[in-house]
Formats: C-alpha cells, structure tokens, sequence
C-alpha cells in the first residue's frame, strides 16, 4: 500500500469517526452538529496551529491517549472563546455565561473530548479489527502550538513517519469550531498498513 | 509608539537555529510544549541565536542543517559553533525555557520527553564549558520565549500568565 492510498484509508475511517461524532454530539447537546475533514495528512503540525489561529493561541480542549492493540493521541482543541460558547450551548444557556476558570466549563470540555474522541477511536478500531482503549480525557488549557509540539515529538522519539489527521468540525449555526487531531504513533501506523494492504 | 513595537519578530519554528545581529530583531519560540529554547546573548558583539529543540539525543542520526535543532546535542553544538564565529563562548549568556509536560504528569511518565529534553541540553553545554544563567523549564504548562537583540533580554510568558523577564 503506497502513502497515497493508506491516507485515503485513513481517510474513510476519519470520515466514519466524524459521523459517529457527529451523531454523539447531536445527542449530547441536542442540536444537529456537522463535522467536516478537509484533509488528512502526513506531518504538518504547524498547519494545526494556525487552523485554531496561530501561534500564540489559546486553546482549551481534551486529550485522550489510546491504548490496546494499537497506541494512538486523540486530542480535541478549541480556542477559548469557541470552547466556552460550545458548553454554553451544550448546558443551554445564554452565549457569554461560560467562564474558563469554572470548574463545570473543564469538566464539560472533557466530557465533550470524551465522546468525540472516542467515537473516532471506534471507527479506527471497528475499520482494522482491534481491541483499543481510550484513557480518560484529560483537559487542556494551553498554548495549541505547546500541545502540538508535545505530541509531535513523542511519535518523532519513536523514530517513525508521523501521520495527523486534522477535522474541523461546526454546529449546525456555525457557532463552535474546533479541531480534533488523531496521531497514531508509528508503530501504529505500520500495522495499519499491513491490515489495509 | 514604544521601541518594541518597532520591532521585527522571527519565529523560530520546531528544530530550528536563528540568529541576528540586527538591534529591531526579537527572535521567538512559540509555544514550547515538551521543546526546549536555548536563548544565546553575547554581548561583546551585541549577538544573539536561538534554537527550538523538538528531541534529547540524536543517537548517532546525521546532522541535518535543514533542521539543525532537532536534537538537543546537534542544537547546542551547532549554537556553539555559531557563537565562536562571534566571539569567546565564555562570554556567552545562556538562559534556558521549556520542557513542560502539557499533556499532564502522569501521561508524561512514558516519555518524560520535556525532562529528558532540558537534561540532554545541559549535559551538552557542561560539556561545552557554558553555564546557564536562568532557566524556566518542567512544569505543565506551555512556554513562548521572546529574545531581544537589542541587549539580549529574555521573556518568558505561558497561557496563564503575562510576559516576565527572566
């Protein structure tokens, strides 16, 4: 399987995650969420930085490590101010009533981490046939560029091709965008390909 | 208008070495996750670099000058050579930030990337004969590293917390 057709692999898999996660986040706050892949590539952990805004951005968001068969990152990264208008919108209240140092605003974003990440966790177990378990989430609220680099290097301390893919995902209002990022390590990576091929 | 404002900034990207001798330069390195900046100041010629280093020890790969800070050991000897072009590395001020564990202490026990990161850095420049003048690195927070060329000031600011000198 060449690099071309294992990311169109990924892809597919990206594609199914997305509808579960859309699926669970329409559950979960009640209105119709539609999340889109735009691409999925090789690398390119700057191109994450700047699609929630830059170098400089704050980000609030989950994490979760997935152990099993396989090991992988899921993490899912809003911009602030995107993050407090997803749980205003998540607990229905009015826009603007979140605050980041609200003890229930953390513990929304890691429920919210939860059910994404793991819905795109399933999709990649159910496509390759493995047994994987998503930690719980830990909540993040950091520098994206800082959380990025710390993922990148620890696939990179593993010497291996680093494979991200990046989804941007929106409410049906357009209101929350965010980034969920699946990195699986280069261990990983490989026995994909040998259950694609 | 104040004179930082007049500034350029360069970023430092992942793996990277910069230098300058231009006084309206700041070099920075965003968003130092599990990375270390090593900043450099050398007075006698009003110098100064800086490195984004991604990984602790090269384990023998080959020098890559298109990422000549990707591991701590190539990074701090390439920052040395640098520096000797310039003047004596014994007037060098060297002032360390970063190598936080961001995803959490207990996610970091399997790699302790940041830690082993900011170790391979000082074990380099022991070797080297340098001393580091301040550092801010561990922890769990993310670090930006602004370098002012001017007079080599150093500041460090986090997610949480506004720019300090250090």
């Amino acid at each position: 399987m060449n690099e071309q057709e294992f990311l169109a692999r990924m892809a597919e898999i990206a594609r199914d995650g997305a509808a579960r996660a859309g699926r669970g986040l329409t559950g979960l706050i009640g209105e119709e969420v539609v999340i889109r892949i735009p691409e999925v590539r090789l690398g390119a952990q700057r191109d994450i930085c700047n699609a929630v805004g830059g170098d400089d951005t704050v980000v609030l968001g989950a994490y979760l490590n997935v152990e099993g068969d396989v090991t992988a990152h899921v993490m899912l990264l809003f911009p602030t101010s995107k993050a407090l208008a997803c749980v205003d919108m998540m607990c229905g209240q009015p826009l603007g009533t979140a605050s980041e140092s609200d003890e229930l605003v953390l513990s929304a974003i890691g429920e919210l981490g939860n059910v994404v990440g793991s819905a795109f966790v399933n999709a990649l177990a159910d496509a390759a046939n493995l047994s994987l378990h998503p930690s719980p989430p830990t909540v993040v609220h950091d520098l994206a560029m800082a959380l990025v680099d710390t993922v990148y290097a620890e696939l990179l301390v593993q010497d291996g091709p680093v494979l991200l893919l990046d989804t941007v995902f929106e409410d049906a209002r357009g209101e929350t965008t965010g980034l969920l990022i699946v990195a699986p390590d280069p261990a990983t990576v490989a026995h994909l390909q040998e259950l694609a091929a | 208008m104040s004179a930082t404002a007049l500034c350029s900034r360069v970023s430092v990207g992942i793996g990277q070495i910069a230098e300058s001798d231009d006084p309206d330069t700041v070099l920075v390195a965003y968003g130092l996750g599990s990375c270390v900046a090593v900043a450099l100041w050398l007075p006698t010629a009003r110098w100064a670099a800086l490195a984004h280093i991604l990984l602790p020890n090269s384990g023998g790969a080959p020098f890559d000058p298109l990422e000549p800070a990707r591991y701590a050991d190539h990074g701090v000897r390439e920052l040395a050579e640098r520096a000797a072009r310039r003047g004596r590395l014994s007037d060098l001020v060297v002032k360390l930030a970063g190598g936080a564990a961001v995803l959490g202490n207990s996610h970091n026990q399997r790699f302790k990337v940041g830690d082993r990161n900011a170790e391979a850095i000082y074990e380099e420049l022991r070797r080297l004969g340098l001393t580091v003048a301040a550092a801010d690195v561990g922890g769990t927070q993310g670090r930006t590293l602004e370098l002012y060329v001017a007079d080599g000031r150093t500041f460090v600011r986090t997610a949480a917390a506004a720019a300090r000198e250090l």
